[in-house]
């Protein structure tokens, strides 16, 4: 919908209606009952307007204000403080109201706008904080009929009533005004059928689910389907009087099953066993009987790949349910610390496994806390920096090879390099000598040490910290690590580089001697050099492998001596181009890769394990981890201390 | 033959959204807006449209009491309420009242266009 040709009349009408709570609020004696009524009333119609336009601040805002505005309708006396809190917003209001004539849209106040919410937060009798539940509605005789009947519906149904289970859709902005409606069309149809629970408890809970009891005659199926098209009913399930249980292979019936994540891994494990018999299959056949059999073969195959497909998408939920929830730490954050706060988030229709998911939530939370309290700098502070006044928090999601990267960004002071190490050598982690060969990367990671970040005093001369050895100690139990950079005085850039879990990759196969298999993801190998064609040269300290265009750094990573029939395998790591030594190259294949389980976990380069095609288990490396392992890419300084 | 519908809402604003949504939809004719309760008692009975949108919050007659009016003069009338969300013993009172079904705002064309639709078929 295109909402600027409504804009003009947004305003006007918006204007009218903050006009009119002005003038009945500065009115100086508390409002009437009359005139609260008309308040609540101005206040309701603004914020479904804001809402309409996509203006979320107004409508916030409006929001409150009903809601306080509800609780005088209801009774209670408008005390001055409230009124007072009253008026604020409505100077809000006509501030925003300026902002949407001026920008077309209204954000950018959003602080000093959850500023006054909480003010008339604050001013709300206490037991009226809280949603009221519906009840019998007020100011009438009548109580919807479904409501009031006897919770009984949940009992076993006698020989002439059928239980009818209506389930919302998880959207539906308002579930029990959704179920009173389907209450209706059942009692247009059947008369009245007691619902179980209570349309009372249905909005008390936020329930999506009710069951209905309803005569069982002719036509309650056709009925049940029926009430499927309804908007928002999510699902409808029957089950007739006499019916043992419900019958679990009825299409529609079950609507969800929990299972463990781990029972999922065993069908992938599963699938992936399948896949290496097709592939011995098909290596036991002549060329005569593969050419014969190859329908059926391909068949096979492209069933199984559905298959994985099926089983992934099973476990795979957009990061923005994620992203949701930080967004509104945020907020609350901004509204916490006083400091306007601009949450930006890309990559956030990426796909990630469920549990991996859930395992982000803390750590991230973690550094979006960090990154409003220690890493951004007040209003005030901001200003005189050159910075405007609204602090932004970025996050995001992308993908590289097998890696998920999840990065939350600030452009806040940053971290104080030479502060973290004279603390790093006051708290004796390093001697002085070795804080000055230390590089830069590695200063900053000191800071993600216990013996850091525990210590409140180093946190604020760093600018940042405040158990980062959680955050980091979090990131590694899910197989990554943590990435970090900073510029002094513009910013902190915090990277979780994790495996983004089992999927159906492909791999190059590889090894240093005839027995044991090592595989990367083949979108991380550039290119395979035979060293017998590509001599290896020494270039200053390092060994560098020589081609057509150039020299590629070789990683000093090498479990056995690579003699001249070798090969040299460039890798994209995030340093640039590197290159590994390697006996043997063997073939490449999509697999699985599974994680290991303890304690293989705590080899740092190995991301999981998959089963070869010929039967053999392949250690998967990743080219980032080996990056970080490799002993001539930087001292590793950390692992003396 | 599109469906005959009255728009009730206090605001202008309001109105001309949902007028703008049955409109390009086709399926609806908007034959008149009202923007009371009052109002809306009144105007159907001179138009008798097949459908009325009707806000709950509105000055000098509430759409809960405009619902019942109507109703208690049109025994088949179709009332769809709207309602700004976080009102839920409001729209549950509507209903109680008779009113067929609701839409929330902020909507969306395709959501407003089903509930309707819902409305008429049944």
């Amino acid at each position: 919908m295109d909402l600027q040709k409504y804009l003009e009349m947004y305003l006007s009408d918006g204007r009218e209606h903050v006009a009119a709570l002005r003038e009945a609020l500065e009115g100086g004696s508390a409002p009437g009952a009359e005139e609260v009524r008309e308040l609540f009333r101005h206040a309701h119609s603004l914020k479904g307007m804001a809402a309409s336009m996509n203006f979320e601040a107004t409508s916030r805002l409006a929001h409150s204000l009903e809601t306080i505005l509800g609780v005088w309708r209801d009774g209670a006396d408008p005390a001055p403080p409230a009124i007072e809190a009253s008026l604020r917003a409505v100077d809000m209001l006509d501030d925003l109201m300026d902002v949407v004539q001026a920008e077309m849209k209204d954000e950018g106040l959003s602080s000093r706008v959850d500023e006054v919410i909480i003010q008339l937060e604050a001013a709300l009798p206490e037991e009226a904080s809280a949603e009221k539940p519906a009840g019998p509605a007020p100011g009438t005789g009548e109580t919807p009929p479904a409501a009031t009947e006897p919770s009984d519906a949940s009992q076993e149904p006698d020989k002439e009533t059928a239980k009818l289970t209506v389930t919302i859709e998880p959207g539906s902005p308002l579930p029990a005004a959704r179920l009173l409606v389907v209450a209706q069309h059942l009692e247009a149809e059947f008369g009245p059928c007691p619902m179980a629970p209570s349309l009372a408890e249905v909005q008390q809970r936020a329930l999506r689910s009710v069951v209905f009891r309803v005569p069982a005659g002719p036509g309650i199926k056709e009925a049940a389907r029926a009430l499927r098209e309804l908007p928002e009913v999510e699902e409808t399930e029957l089950e007739m009087p006499g019916a043992p249980s419900p019958a679990p292979e009825k299409p529609g019936v079950v609507q969800s099953v929990r299972i463990r994540a781990a029972a999922l891994d065993d069908l992938l494990a599963g699938s992936s066993e399948l896949l290496y018999h097709l592939n011995r299959l098909e290596a036991e056949l002549s060329p005569a009987e593969q050419q014969e059999h190859h329908f059926w073969l391909e068949r096979h195959r492209a069933l199984l790949n559905r298959h994985f497909d099926h089983i992934l998408s099973i476990r795979l939920l957009p990061f923005d349910i994620l992203g949701q929830r930080l967004a509104r730490t945020v907020r609350e954050l901004s509204s916490r610390t006083g400091k306007p706060l601009k949450f930006e988030m890309t990559g956030a229709d990426q796909r990630l496994d469920r549990t991996l998911l859930e395992r982000l939530l803390d750590p991230l939370t973690h550094l979006i806390r960090n990154a409003a309290d220690h890493g951004i700098e007040s209003p005030s502070a901001r200003k005189s920096a050159g910075k405007p006044e609204e602090g932004t928090i970025a996050l995001t999601v992308q993908r590289e090879g097998e890696a998920l990267l999840v990065s939350i960004g600030d452009d806040g002071r940053g971290l104080d390099e030479n502060a973290i190490r004279e603390a790093a050598v006051k708290r004796e982690l390093l001697t002085d000598a070795q804080s000055k060969k230390l590089p830069r990367a590695k200063i900053l990671e000191l800071i993600t040490l216990p013996a850091f970040s525990t210590r409140r005093e180093v946190t604020d001369i760093s600018g940042r910290g405040v158990g980062l050895d959680v955050v980091r100690a979090a990131v590694e139990a899910l197989g990554g690590y943590l990435e970090m950079d900073s510029v002094q005085g513009q910013g902190t850039l915090f990277t979780l580089v994790v495996p983004s879990a089992v999927t159906l990759t492909s791999i190059l196969v590889f090894g240093w001697d005839r027995w044991t298999r090592y595989g990367l993801p083949t979108s991380q190998v550039r290119r395979i050099y035979a060293l017998a064609a590509h001599p290896l040269v020494r270039v200053g300290p390092r060994l560098c492998i020589q081609h057509d265009n150039g020299l590629i750094p070789v990683l000093g990573f090498r479990p056995r001596p690579v003699g001249r029939e070798g090969f040299a395998l460039s890798l994209d790591t995030p340093s640039g181009e590197r290159a590994l030594l390697v006996s043997r190259v063997f073939q490449s294949e999509r697999v699985v890769i599974l994680p290991w389980g303890a304690p293989l976990d705590m080899v740092p380069y190995w991301i999981g394990g998959a089963l070869l095609s010929t039967g053999e288990i392949s250690y998967i490396m990743d080219s980032r981890a080996l990056l970080r392992i490799d002993p001539a890419e930087e001292e590793n300084v950390l692992e003396t201390v | 033959m599109p469906f005959k519908v009255l728009i009730v809402d206090d605001a202008m604003f309001m109105r001309a959204m949902i007028r703008d949504i049955l409109t390009n939809s086709g399926q609806f004719e908007v034959v008149g807006e009202a923007a009371n309760g009052q109002e809306a008692v009144e105007k159907f009975k001179t138009l008798t449209p097949d459908l009325v949108t009707m806000d709950i919050v509105m000055p000098q007659m509430d759409g809960i009491e405009a619902c019942r009016e109507i109703l208690k003069a049109h025994d088949g009338a179709r009332v769809v309420m709207c309602s700004a969300i976080g009102q839920e013993a409001l729209v549950i009172e509507s209903i109680a009242a008779g009113a067929k079904d609701f839409i929330v705002k902020p909507f969306s064309a395709e959501k407003v266009l089903k509930v309707l639709n819902a409305v008429m078929e049944s």
